[in-house]
């Protein structure tokens, strides 16, 4: 297998890892994460922060299983970029807010490293 | 690569890490009785509002009690508060108090679960923990609603 496709996996699976625990955490626990729901975003959708940490987590885990089973990949992870690019961009120039944004790179990364059109499981190369 | 071995890999991945986060999640070991209040400061609104005059949420429950647990104090605090000796006592991962604006909280059980870090948590265990908070959290009044659900007393003065 070409080193290149990989490397494809292994990003793939990576960010697929992170976005299901994420996702996952919010569904089981998502009590703790509420304190994390800015106020636009309470305000735009008129929800209960409770709730969007639900529906947020069910996206991520939606998302994050397409990627962990190679389906629908580049709009999943472009999708998921965007979603991290705005958590970036709300938290801001913290060490945290670094952090994302290399994983919101990442993210983007895979959406183009994605093939186009999915032959099944045939990536990259 | 056999077409359906990263199908496999990718189900097994969905699987394991739902079944680790619930595992996690449901892992939660049962919390330590709260310090005797009766000796405490009478603050009868103390859970409802603190000093920085935020409703108190709880972190794990946001309806319920807070369950601080580290250990009880070893000694009770006295009626004028906790002293800053007493908070110094509790230093470490296994029981971690720190004083912020005026008041004590227990953060032990925070530790793992705080989405910034242990270390930031760590770093304020037995001291007064003010500048970090509020240079970070203190304009969040939803970080400091789910700081007061920790909160076992107020600093000796």
């Amino acid at each position: 297998m070409p080193l290149q496709t990989i490397g494809y996996h292994i990003l793939r699976f990576g960010i697929a890892a992170m976005f299901l625990w994420f996702g996952f955490s919010q569904l089981f626990n998502g009590i703790e994460w509420v304190s994390w729901v800015p106020e636009w975003a309470v305000n735009m959708l008129s929800l209960p922060p409770a709730m969007i940490v639900l529906l947020n987590g069910a996206l991520e885990v939606v998302l994050g299983s397409l990627l962990a089973l190679g389906l629908f990949v580049r709009p999943a992870a472009l999708l998921l970029g965007i979603h991290l690019l705005i958590i970036t961009v709300e938290i801001g120039a913290t060490a945290i807010g670094v952090r994302d944004f290399g994983l919101t790179c990442a993210t983007f990364a895979l959406a183009l490293l994605a093939p186009a059109k999915e032959k099944k499981n045939t990536v990259v190369s | 690569m056999k077409p359906h071995l990263p199908l496999g890999i990718g189900a097994l991945l969905i699987i394991g890490i739902g079944a680790f986060v619930f595992m996690q999640n449901n892992d939660i070991p049962a919390p330590a009785p709260l310090p005797d209040t009766s000796t405490l400061p009478a603050e009868s609104g103390a859970q409802t509002t603190d000093s920085t005059g935020s409703a108190a949420i709880p972190p794990s429950t946001e309806a319920g009690q807070p369950t601080p647990s580290s250990p009880s104090p070893s000694s009770a605090p006295t009626p004028s508060g906790i002293t800053a000796s007493e908070v110094a006592t509790h230093a470490s991962r296994e029981s971690c108090w720190s004083t912020i604006n005026g008041n004590v909280y227990d953060l032990t059980s925070w530790i793992p679960k705080h989405p910034g870090g242990e270390g930031a948590i760590l770093g304020i265990c037995g001291k007064d923990g003010s500048g970090k908070f509020n240079g970070k959290h203190g304009n969040d009044a939803k970080k400091v609603a789910l700081l007061s659900g920790f909160k076992i007393g107020v600093a000796a003065k």
